[in-house]
């Protein structure tokens, strides 16, 4: 059923925005540390958004909306790699990641964080996920346990599965340097 | 201590605290902007509703601040359409570029799947691989990559949507279908290889299953008009197609198939 109508529209219109507000900066952050390209993150966001108008627009009812998002991220990112046949791999030598004020600290920031986010992107899809999701975003357990469809308990352990593959990525990438 | 030694012995609290610093990584504002403009109100040009604008509850007290607001807004939605209609121009690489597809998107989430949303997405193709031509008469190389991804992904993506269509239908309907978009498609082909010729490439596809599926429409259609009597230019047609089908050229062979069977 399409709802999309005049009257309705507004209610659309509000909804859309706040939502679009709130999550527009985590999930193009969510996108960018699975993809590492600013052009596909920009894009697959922007996608995501419009699944997301377009499932207003046809009157779906939408509980848990940071779920619905990042679903609809996750799975564009699937997407992505399988039609491009591309593996998840960004290389450490990103573009400067974020920008502190001195030059100096600038360097040693960025570098940190490329070798960290290389080390993100060298774990399973759901470790990543999670990782991002637990100390980037700080969700806590029980709306990180909605997001993989798992208990609590399982979460937790999921979690602290992830950070030791980090850990050990990290580590790998050492012994290789 | 090198950089990756010293993050090879990081503590779990030492990555904890380095993974809140990537929260550094945040869009453009111009960006967020753009794309939140795209949305909204192309909504409003619709419904030939400018600006969206809602009439609010207000007293005379409130007038001043309202007519400031509605001012404010005005210039908002100008500024928005504006953003909206200059990325028309944009090229694959410019920073409008993004607001350009996700109007195309919104366009075409508008149209109901079917013939109507297959003739945008060709369209698209087409206007990707203008783009391309685009870039290159402007010299812009380092657009190049995105530019060829660009036509790549979408021309993959109607030829998906026409595989769908086609593959939906019974046998009538989808070589009513595979005819239809045939031409269209083949200018496509033709159109791109010219494009590529001049950066000095070959088109490279993956398999849609488009091209098995015109081969097959083909195939039945040459041996159902090889059983029908046919005037002497439907046989020469015939012909064509069959020398067309043999040297792989499916799209021609469908063209040039002659319509009359008796």
């Amino acid at each position: 059923m399409n709802l999309f109508n005049r009257e309705n529209y507004k209610e659309i219109k509000e909804i859309f925005g706040r939502t679009y507000d709130d999550y527009i900066n985590k999930i193009y952050r969510f996108v960018f540390l699975k993809t590492g390209i600013k052009e596909v993150a920009e894009d697959l966001s922007s996608e995501t958004f419009l699944k997301f108008f377009n499932a207003l627009k046809k009157g779906t009812k939408i509980e848990n909306q940071q779920a619905f998002l990042y679903q609809i991220a996750r799975n564009l990112i699937a997407d992505y790699y399988k039609a491009k046949g591309r593996t998840a791999v960004v290389s450490a030598d990103l573009s400067p990641i974020v920008d502190p004020k001195n030059l100096e600290e600038k360097s040693m920031v960025n570098s940190d964080l490329s070798l960290l986010k290389a080390g993100l992107v060298r774990l399973k899809e759901d470790e990543q996920s999670i990782i991002v999701w637990r100390h980037l975003e700080e969700l806590s357990i029980p709306e990180i346990a909605k997001l993989v469809d798992k208990s609590e308990s399982a979460t937790r352990v999921m979690l602290h599965r992830a950070m030791n593959s980090l850990k050990e990525a990290l580590n790998n990438r050492h012994k290789e340097a | 201590m090198s950089h990756n030694l010293y993050m090879a012995n990081l503590t779990e609290k030492e990555i904890i605290n380095k993974l809140k610093e990537l929260k550094g990584i945040r869009p453009s504002t111009e960006w967020v902007l753009n794309t939140r403009a795209g949305f909204l109100p192309a909504r409003n040009a619709l419904h030939g509703n400018a600006g969206g604008y809602e009439k609010p509850k207000f007293s005379f007290l409130e007038l001043f601040s309202f007519r400031r607001v509605l001012s404010a807004s005005l210039v908002l939605v100008l500024i928005a359409v504006s953003t909206v209609l200059v990325s028309d121009n944009s090229l694959p690489g410019d920073s409008l570029y993004a607001v350009k597809k996700m109007k195309e998107k919104f366009q075409a989430s508008m149209l109901a799947s079917g013939d109507e949303k297959t003739n945008f997405q060709l369209k698209l193709v087409d206007d990707r691989l203008n783009d391309l031509n685009k870039i290159t008469d402007q010299n812009k190389t380092r657009s190049l990559a995105v530019g060829i991804e660009e036509v790549k992904t979408t021309k993959a993506e109607v030829k998906k949507d026409i595989l769908n269509s086609i593959q939906g239908k019974g046998k009538k309907e989808a070589v009513k279908l595979a005819k239809k978009f045939a031409p269209v498609l083949k200018e496509i082909d033709a159109k791109q290889t010219e494009a590529y010729a001049s950066l000095g490439i070959e088109p490279k596809e993956e398999n849609s299953g488009l091209e098995a599926q015109y081969k097959t429409i083909v195939e039945s259609e040459i041996k159902y008009l090889k059983t029908c009597t046919l005037s002497e230019e439907s046989s020469s047609a015939l012909k064509s197609a069959i020398d067309y089908y043999e040297s792989g050229d499916y799209l021609s062979a469908l063209i040039s198939l002659p319509k009359d069977g008796n």
